[in-house]
C-alpha cells in the first residue's frame, strides 16, 4: 500500500497547526447540543448505577443460574473495544506503521474512555460494592489477602495496569502537542492551562530523545497489554467449569474479538468525525482501508475460532460441553443470536476483500456498526448462553433484562460520547507533531518516487 | 405487614444472642400499639423473660424459686430431662401437637428464650416417630403471622373480652335455644367432656361440624360390608405387593408421615422389597414412587377394583355365587387385560402381604370394593377402627345452611374453619349466614367468614393452647402452649365456658381436671404431657369379616346405578378432579408465605394454582402452559391458567382447592383461582362433564424448575431390580484428572451426607424444614418468576420416557460440599472456603457478591440476596427466626451449610462431655424432618455410622462426578421393583 496516500496535500507546519487546533480555539457544533445530550445520558447512567447500588442487583435481570448478564457483557465488550487503541498506539508504533500517525491519539482516547466505562462494571455488579477494595491487596486489619486463584483478582491487576499504562502512554504522546497548543493559544489564560499540562516541554533535542525512549518503553509495555489484558478477561470465563466457557481457545479468541470490535469502534468514530471536523486530508481513505484490512483479518481469525470451537466440541468427551456447543448454543434459546453473530463477525468482514468496499465510508460505517452489535451479542451469548445451560438440567433457567440493564448500557455509550466530545473539545485530538513528521516523511517519499535513488536499470 | 420502620435500637441490641424482650426497649410502646392491632396488648408482656420464667418448668418451683414467680405457674413440662437451670442460648424442647382435620400430629416444639422457633417430630409418638411433614414444619409461621387478627370486635368496634363473654352468654340464653355452633372436626377427649357439659347446660343448642373432606363414604362402605362404621388403617411396613387406587398416602393423605416411613421400610426390605402399582388420573408423589403407574380416570377406578375382585374371589372360599354373578357381567376395565391379570396374580401370590388402598376421598363404591379386595386377599396389612372424631365425619354445613334458610338459627358461633370460603359453590352459604340473628366468628384471621359475621374473637393457635387430641390411630396426644397467646387468642374451651356463663378457668387447670376426672393421677399426667402422648392409647385394631352377601347386593346396586359404566366421556367434556394440595390444604394455610412459595411436589408451581392437563389434551386444545381456559361445570365458569402436566390422564383435568382468597390480609390475597366455586355438595371431588374453552389471555406461572429431562447425564439414577447398576456408578471409581491437589490425611470428624433416592417420595418436608431452620427468606411471586427463589434445598423432579406416561424421580439437591469445590477457587475474597471437617463454608460478612461462585457451581445450589429480602420483617415475624443462624444481608451469597449451627452445637456438647469432637450425633434439619428417612448424615470416617455404611453401598454415587468436584453428598440410586412379566 502506498504510504503517499496517507496525507492529502502536504500542508506546512503552520497550516497543520491551525487546522488541528481549530476545534480548541473556535469550537464546533459538536460541542453544543450533542455534548449536552451525552452529558444528560451520563447523568442517567449515574442515577441508574446509584439506584442499583442502593436497592440491590435485583433491579437488573440477573437470576440463578444467570448470575452474570448485561454488566459482565458490557465489561468485556468495553475492555475489548479499548484494545484497538492500544494496538494502534503501541504495536503499530513498534512496527513503524505510518498510518498510525493521525489516528493514534483518537484511538488511545477511545481506549481510555472504554476502560473508564468497563471499570464501572466489576464494581457495580458486586452485591456489596462498597467493599470493592477487598479485591485489592492492601494491608487489611482482617489479615486477609484477596484470593489469588480467582481470575477476578487477576482482573483487578489487569484492568488497573491497563488503565494506568494507557493513561501514561496517551499523556506522554500528548505532551508535545500540549506544548504546541500552549504556544499557539489565543489567550494568556488558555496558554497557562495548556502550559501547565505541557510540563514545560520545549521541544529541544534532549526532550525529544527522552521522549522517544520513554514512549518506546511504554509502547513495549502496552504491546504486551494488548494480548494480556483481554486474555485475563477471558480467563474470567475459561477457568470456570461452565460448558462453553472452559476452553483454552478463549484467550486468543477474545483478543482477536477485542481487536475486531475495537477497530470497528475506531471506524465508527473516525468515519463520521473526519467528515464533520474536516479531517479528510489527514485521515484519508488509505487509513480507512488499512483499518478495514484489520477488520478482515481479525474477523477471519474470529471465524476460525468459531470453527475450532465446533471441532473441539465435536469430539469432547464431556457430554455437557458437546451438548452446549452443538445443540444448546446454535439451537437453544439464544440460537438466533448465534447465527447472527457468525454472520456479523465472521462473514460480514469478508466483504473487505473487495477494494471498493474497503474504500467506501458508507460500507465501512455500516459494517462497523453491525460488527459492534454482534460483538456485544457474542459476549452476551458467551456469558448468558452458557450459564443458562449448565451441567445440571434442573438448574437450567431463563434470563430477561430489565429497563435498568438497558439504561445502563445506553448510559455507558452516552458517557463514552460525553468524554470523547470533551476530549475533542479540549485536547488536540490529532497528533500535530507526528503529522508534521509524517509530512516530511511523505515529502521524502514523493521525492524518491519522482527521482528513484540509484539506477534502476543496472546493466 | 408493611409497617413503618421500628424505632432505632430495636433488633440491633446487645448482640449477646439472648432474647431481647420488646417491652424493655424505650419508646417502643407507642409504636407497638400501631404494630399490633388493638387488643393484642398481651404481646409485649408475653415476651418478657420474667414472664417466660414464670411459666418455666415446674422444676424451678421445686427448686424453691417461688419468690421469682409473679403469678401462679402454668407448668409446661419440657420434653428432655434437663438440669433445672435453663441456659439462654440452648434450646428447650416441649412435646405438643398440631391438629388438622381433627387429628393430631405428635411434634416437639423447639423454643429459644421463651418462644417457639422450630417444630420437629416427636420420636415417641407413633404417628411421627420423629419425622414431620410439610404442614407441620410450616406451622411456626402461622403462629407469627402478621395477618392474624388480635382484636375482639363487635360491628367493627373494638370491645373487651368481658363484653364478648357477656355477649356469648346472652347469645346462649337460658337453654341454648336458637344457638348453633359450627366447629371443625375434633378428636379431643376433653372437648368431648366439655360438649357433654354444654349439652347438659344448654340442651337446645345444636353443634354442627364443618369439614372439607370427611369420612362419610368410607364409613358408609364399612357399615355396609362389616355392619359397623369403621375407618381403614393400612400399615405399609410389611407390604409386599400394594395397589393404590387413587389417593396419595405417601404425601398428602392423612397419616402420610407414618405411611411414608412404613413404605420406605418396605422398599428397603432385603428379602421381599415391596412392589407397588398405583392407578390414578393425576400424578402424585405416591404415583411417581410406584413401580408401575397406570393412568386411569378416577371414574373408572371402581370398575378396575371390581375387575380385580372378580379375579381374586375365585380362590376365596365362602364367597357366595351372587357375588361371582354380580361381577361377571361388568364391562372390560380400561386397562390392558394382561396388566390386570398380572396385578391380580401378584396380589394373589402375596396374599396376607398384599394391600389395596384407596384415597381418603374415594367414593363409597371404591371404598367398599377396596374393603372387599383386602378381605378376599386375607390381607394382614390393614385393620379397621371406629372413628375417633367427635364429629365431622361428614360435612354438617349443608344442614346448617338449611336451618339458616328456615330461620331456625338465632345465634351462630363459628369456631375455626372458614366456611364462607370452603363451602361448595352450590351452597349459598353467604346468603344463608345473613339469615342468622347474631353471628360470632372465632378465628385466627379476618377472613371471608369474619367479614360476614358481627362479632370477631381471635382464636388461639395450636402452639398457644392447652388441649388434647387423638392422632389417626387414636393415640391420645397432648397440646401444651410454648408461648402466651400473641394475639389474645381464645381457645374453644374458653368460648364454650363463655357460652355457659361459667367463670373463666385457666386452660392448664381445666385440662388437668378433665384428665383427673378420667382417673389419671398427677404424676402420670405430668409424664404424659412431658412425653406428649399416651403410649399404647391407640384404639384397638379390628379385622371384622366381610358380609359377602351384602357385597354382592352392593355390587348389583352399583352396577344398576351405572357406577361401572365404561363409556368414554362425551366429546368436548372432561372430568374435573378437585384436590387439596400438600401446601395450602383446603385453603387454611394460604396466608403462610413459606407454603405459597414452596414449589408443588409435582408441578413445581408456586404462588398459584393451575389446571393440570395432559400433554395430549394440550395439543388437542392448542394451549400452552400459562394460557387461560374457561372451565364450565354447567353451574359456574371459572377462568384458570393451564399447566401441561406429563403423566396426567387426557380425560381428566385437575385443580387444587384453597386458592383464590379474596378476603385476606396476608399472603393468600388474590393468589390463584377459587376452585370451591366449581365444587358441589353432590360432586365434592370429581365434577363430571366440564367443558373447556380456550381463551387468549396468558398468565405467567411461577415454576421453579423449567427443564426436567436429564439429558443423558448421570444425575438421578434409577434402575430396575433385575438390571445391572448403571455404568455411571462404576465409572466413578476413577476420579478425573485435576490440577487441584488431593486433600491430605483427614482428621475426624469428616461430615458427609447420603440421600437415598429409593426412599425419597418428593414430599418437600425437607425443603420446608430447611427454610424454617435457616431463616431462609420468602421472595414473592415476581422474584420466583425471575428465578430468584431462595430455597437452599430443592427437590428436583426428572421425567423419563414418554410425555404421556413418564417415569419420574425426585432428587433433593443442596450444596454438595465438594471436596474440590468449584466455588472455592473462584471467589476473589476467600468468602467461601473449606473447613477442616469437610464443610464448604460460606462466610457471609466476607462476601462482596460477585456471584462467580454461583456461576461455577455445577449444581446451581447457591442463592444470592438480590434485594434486602428481610426489609419487610417485623419484630413479630422475626420471632420465628432461628437465633443460631445468621440472617443474611443484601448482596451476599448463601447456601446449605450442612446445618453448621447444629454441628458446632454438637461439637460444644462433645467438648462439655469430654469427648472428641463429632462424637455427639448431629442431625440436620432436612434429615430430621424426612418422613421416609431418606437422608443420612454423619461422620464418614466412623465406619459404624449410618452414613459411612450408606456410602459403602454399591448403589452410592455422586451427581455429575465427571466434573471432578468430588462432592461429599452422595446419592443412592433408586432400585425399582417392576413386575418381570410386565410388557
Amino acid at each position: 500500500m502506498n504510504d503517499t496516500e496517507l496525507m492529502i496535500g502536504r500542508p506546512d507546519d503552520r497550516t497543520l497547526e491551525d487546522q488541528l487546533l481549530a476545534p480548541l480555539w473556535h469550537g464546533h457544533w459538536l460541542f453544543r447540543w450533542p455534548l449536552w445530550i451525552a452529558g444528560l445520558g451520563s447523568l442517567v447512567l449515574v442515577i441508574a448505577l446509584t439506584y442499583t447500588f442502593v436497592t440491590g442487583i435485583g433491579t437488573w435481570g440477573n437470576d440463578i443460574p444467570v448470575g452474570w448478564a448485561f454488566a459482565i457483557t458490557n465489561f468485556v465488550w468495553w475492555i475489548g473495544i479499548g484494545h484497538a487503541g492500544t494496538f494502534i498506539s503501541a504495536i503499530l508504533y513498534i512496527t513503524q506503521q505510518r498510518w498510525r500517525a493521525s489516528i493514534n491519539r483518537l484511538a488511545e482516547a477511545m481506549t481510555l474512555f472504554a476502560v473508564v466505562n468497563a471499570g464501572l462494571f466489576p464494581i457495580a455488579h458486586m452485591g456489596r460494592a462498597w467493599f470493592f477494595y477487598w479485591l485489592t491487596p492492601y494491608p487489611a486489619t482482617m489479615g486477609l489477602w484477596p484470593q489469588f486463584r480467582s481470575s477476578l483478582t487477576w482482573d483487578v491487576a489487569a484492568i488497573s495496569t491497563y488503565g494506568t499504562v494507557s493513561l501514561l502512554f496517551w499523556y506522554l504522546g500528548l505532551l508535545p502537542d500540549l506544548a504546541t497548543a500552549r504556544d499557539a493559544a489565543p489567550s494568556v489564560g488558555r496558554a497557562r492551562i495548556y502550559g501547565l499540562f505541557a510540563l514545560g516541554w520545549r521541544g529541544s533535542a534532549r526532550h525529544w530523545r527522552h521522549h522517544r525512549a520513554a514512549y518506546t518503553i511504554l509502547a513495549g509495555l502496552a504491546t504486551a497489554l494488548v494480548v494480556s489484558v483481554h486474555s485475563i478477561v477471558s480467563l474470567d470465563f475459561a477457568i470456570a467449569k461452565v460448558p462453553g466457557w472452559h476452553s483454552t481457545i478463549f484467550p486468543p479468541f477474545f483478543v482477536a474479538g477485542a481487536l475486531l470490535s475495537g477497530f470497528a469502534m475506531v471506524l465508527i468514530l473516525v468515519v463520521p468525525l473526519r467528515r464533520i471536523m474536516h479531517l479528510e486530508n489527514v485521515i484519508t481513505i488509505a487509513h480507512l482501508e488499512k483499518i478495514a484490512a484489520i477488520l478482515l483479518a481479525t474477523g477471519s481469525i474470529v471465524g476460525g475460532c468459531y470453527l475450532l470451537e465446533w471441532a473441539s466440541d465435536w469430539h469432547d468427551p464431556d457430554q455437557a460441553e458437546r451438548y452446549f456447543g452443538l445443540v444448546a448454543r446454535p439451537f437453544g434459546p439464544l440460537g438466533w443470536l448465534y447465527w447472527a453473530i457468525i454472520c456479523g463477525n465472521a462473514i460480514l468482514p469478508q466483504v473487505f476483500w473487495l477494494r471498493r468496499a474497503r474504500r467506501s465510508p458508507l460500507v465501512l460505517m455500516a459494517v462497523a456498526v453491525v460488527v459492534q452489535c454482534t460483538m456485544w451479542g457474542e459476549r452476551f451469548m458467551i456469558v448468558v448462553g452458557s450459564l443458562q445451560r449448565d451441567r445440571l438440567p434442573s438448574g437450567w433457567g431463563g434470563y430477561e433484562p430489565t429497563v435498568v440493564d438497558v439504561v445502563i448500557l445506553g448510559g455507558t455509550l452516552c458517557l463514552f460520547a460525553f468524554l470523547f466530545l470533551l476530549f475533542l473539545r479540549w485536547v488536540p485530538a490529532i497528533p500535530i507533531g507526528e503529522l508534521k513528521r509524517l509530512r516530511r516523511d511523505l515529502q521524502g517519499l514523493d521525492a524518491e518516487a519522482a527521482a528513484p535513488v540509484g539506477d534502476a536499470h543496472a546493466a | 405487614m408493611q409497617s413503618g420502620p421500628p424505632p432505632a435500637g430495636v433488633g440491633s441490641g446487645t448482640g449477646t444472642g439472648a432474647w431481647r424482650s420488646l417491652a424493655e426497649r424505650n419508646g417502643l410502646a407507642a409504636w407497638q400499639r400501631g404494630e399490633f392491632a388493638p387488643g393484642a396488648d398481651m404481646a409485649p408482656d408475653a415476651l418478657t423473660r420474667r414472664a417466660f420464667l414464670s411459666r418455666a418448668a415446674a422444676s424451678l418451683a421445686l427448686a424453691g424459686l417461688s419468690g421469682c414467680i409473679a403469678k401462679p405457674a402454668q407448668q409446661i413440662v419440657p420434653y428432655v430431662r434437663q438440669p433445672p437451670e435453663l441456659v439462654p442460648g440452648v434450646a428447650q424442647f416441649y412435646a405438643s401437637s398440631l391438629v388438622r382435620d381433627g387429628y393430631a400430629s405428635g411434634i416437639l416444639v423447639e423454643t429459644h428464650e421463651g418462644r417457639p422457633t422450630k417444630i420437629e417430630g416427636n420420636p415417641d409418638h407413633p404417628a411421627s416417630l420423629g419425622s414431620s411433614g410439610v404442614l407441620e414444619q410450616a406451622a411456626i409461621l402461622d403462629l407469627y403471622d402478621p395477618a392474624r387478627d388480635g382484636s375482639i370486635r363487635s360491628a367493627a368496634q373494638p370491645v373487651s373480652w368481658r363484653e364478648a363473654r357477656q355477649a356469648l352468654a346472652q347469645a346462649a340464653g337460658g337453654d341454648g335455644a336458637g344457638l348453633h355452633l359450627l366447629l371443625e372436626p375434633s378428636s379431643s377427649p376433653s372437648l368431648a367432656l366439655h360438649l357433654a357439659e354444654v349439652r347438659e347446660r344448654l340442651p337446645r343448642a345444636v353443634v354442627h361440624w364443618h369439614t372439607t373432606a370427611g369420612h362419610g363414604a368410607e364409613l358408609d362402605a364399612t357399615q355396609r360390608l362389616m355392619n359397623q362404621p369403621l375407618l381403614a388403617h393400612p400399615d405399609l411396613t410389611h407390604v409386599q405387593v400394594g395397589v393404590a387406587l387413587g389417593g396419595d398416602p405417601l404425601a398428602t393423605d392423612r397419616d402420610s408421615v407414618r405411611q411414608a416411613r412404613a413404605w420406605a421400610h418396605s422398599r428397603r426390605d432385603a428379602l421381599h422389597p415391596s412392589r407397588w402399582y398405583v392407578l390414578e388420573a393425576s400424578p402424585s408423589c405416591t404415583g411417581f414412587s410406584a413401580d408401575h403407574r397406570i393412568i386411569v380416570d378416577d371414574r373408572f377406578l371402581p370398575l378396575v377394583a371390581a375387575a380385580l375382585l372378580a379375579k381374586l374371589i375365585a380362590s376365596v372360599p365362602g364367597v357366595p355365587a351372587e357375588l361371582h354373578q354380580a361381577l361377571a357381567h361388568l364391562p372390560p376395565a380400561p386397562i390392558p387385560a394382561a396388566h390386570l391379570e398380572l396385578i391380580a396374580d401378584d396380589l394373589r401370590r402375596a396374599g396376607p402381604h398384599a394391600l389395596v388402598t384407596v384415597g381418603a376421598h374415594a367414593p363409597m363404591a371404591l371404598q367398599a370394593l377396596a374393603v372387599a379386595l383386602n378381605a378376599a386377599l386375607g390381607s394382614e396389612q390393614i385393620g379397621y377402627r371406629p372413628s375417633v372424631l367427635l364429629g365431622g365425619e361428614r360435612d354438617g354445613l349443608p344442614e346448617l345452611v338449611r336451618l339458616l334458610h328456615a330461620g331456625a338459627v338465632k345465634q351462630l358461633v363459628v369456631v375455626g374453619a372458614n366456611p364462607l370460603f370452603t363451602s361448595p359453590g352450590d351452597l349459598d352459604t353467604a346468603v344463608a349466614f345473613r339469615a342468622a340473628g347474631q353471628r360470632f366468628r372465632v378465628g385466627l384471621r379476618a377472613d371471608e367468614t369474619a367479614a360476614a359475621c358481627d362479632w370477631f374473637i381471635p382464636l388461639a393457635h395450636d402452639l398457644e393452647s392447652w388441649g388434647d387430641a387423638r392422632s389417626v390411630d387414636g393415640t391420645i396426644t397432648w397440646q401444651q402452649p410454648t408461648i402466651d397467646p400473641l394475639f389474645a387468642g381464645r381457645t374453644l374451651a374458653e368460648i364454650l365456658d363463655a357460652l355457659m356463663a361459667r367463670d373463666e378457668r385457666p386452660g392448664h387447670l381445666l385440662l388437668r381436671e378433665r384428665w383427673r376426672s378420667r382417673g389419671m393421677g398427677d404424676a402420670e399426667y405430668r409424664a404424659a404431657i412431658q412425653r406428649g402422648c399416651l403410649v399404647g392409647s391407640a384404639t384397638p385394631l379390628l379385622r371384622p369379616a366381610v358380609d359377602w352377601r351384602e357385597a354382592a347386593q352392593l355390587v348389583r346396586e352399583l352396577s344398576e346405578g351405572g357406577t361401572f359404566a365404561a363409556a368414554p366421556a362425551a366429546t368436548g367434556s372432561w372430568d374435573l378432579s378437585l384436590y387439596r394440595d400438600g401446601k395450602i390444604h383446603d385453603g387454611r394455610y394460604g396466608d403462610n408465605p413459606w407454603l405459597q412459595e414452596l414449589p408443588d411436589a409435582i408441578t413445581k408451581l408456586t404462588w398459584d394454582n393451575a389446571l393440570l392437563i395432559a400433554p395430549a389434551l394440550a395439543d388437542t386444545l392448542g394451549v400452552r402452559t400459562g394460557q387461560l381456559v374457561a372451565v364450565d361445570s354447567g353451574a359456574t365458569t371459572l377462568r384458570v391458567p393451564v399447566l401441561v402436566q406429563p403423566g396426567q390422564s387426557p380425560g381428566t383435568v385437575s385443580l387444587a382447592l384453597g386458592y383464590g382468597r379474596r378476603v385476606s390480609r396476608g399472603a393468600a390475597h388474590e393468589v390463584g383461582v377459587d376452585a370451591y366455586a366449581l365444587r358441589t355438595s353432590a360432586q365434592p371431588w370429581l365434577v363430571r362433564g366440564v367443558r373447556l374453552t380456550v381463551l387468549a389471555e396468558h398468565r405467567d406461572l411461577a415454576l421453579t424448575q423449567e427443564h426436567w429431562a436429564m439429558e443423558e447425564r448421570p444425575v438421578a439414577l434409577s434402575v430396575a431390580r433385575d438390571q445391572p447398576l448403571p455404568p455411571a456408578i462404576a465409572d466413578q471409581a476413577h476420579a478425573p484428572l485435576s490440577l487441584r491437589p488431593d486433600q491430605g490425611p483427614l482428621s475426624s470428624p469428616q461430615w458427609g451426607m447420603v440421600v437415598d433416592l429409593g426412599s425419597c417420595t418428593g414430599c418437600n418436608a425437607c425443603v420446608t424444614a430447611c427454610q424454617a431452620e435457616n431463616n431462609i427468606p420468602v421472595v414473592g411471586r415476581e422474584e420466583v418468576l425471575r428465578s430468584r427463589e431462595m430455597h437452599w434445598l430443592r427437590v428436583d423432579r426428572y421425567y423419563r420416557g414418554s410425555c404421556a406416561a413418564p417415569e419420574a424421580i425426585s432428587q433433593p439437591m443442596m450444596c454438595q460440599h465438594c471436596e474440590k469445590a468449584p466455588c472455592e477457587y473462584v471467589c476473589p475474597t476467600y468468602a467461601t472456603t473449606h473447613s477442616p471437617d469437610g464443610l464448604n463454608e460460606m462466610t457471609y460478612n466476607r462476601c462482596v457478591g460477585t456471584r462467580f461462585c454461583s456461576n461455577n457451581c455445577p449444581y446451581k445450589v447457591r442463592r444470592f440476596n438480590w434485594f434486602n429480602y428481610h426489609q419487610s420483617s417485623t419484630p413479630l415475624t422475626r420471632m420465628a427466626m432461628n437465633p443460631d443462624v445468621t440472617v443474611r444481608a443484601r448482596g451476599v451469597m448463601e447456601k446449605c451449610t450442612y446445618c453448621v449451627q447444629r454441628i458446632r452445637a454438637g461439637d460444644i456438647s462433645s467438648r462439655i462431655a469430654g469427648q472428641a469432637p463429632g462424637t455427639q450425633p448431629v442431625v440436620t434439619a432436612c434429615q430430621q424432618a424426612c418422613p421416609s428417612q431418606a437422608i443420612v448424615f454423619g461422620n464418614i470416617l466412623d465406619a459404624s455410622s449410618a452414613v459411612a455404611r450408606a456410602r459403602a453401598s454399591p448403589r452410592a454415587y455422586a451427581v455429575l462426578a465427571d466434573s471432578g468436584a468430588q462432592p461429599r453428598t452422595r446419592y443412592l440410586a433408586r432400585i425399582t421393583n417392576p413386575n418381570p412379566a410386565w410388557a
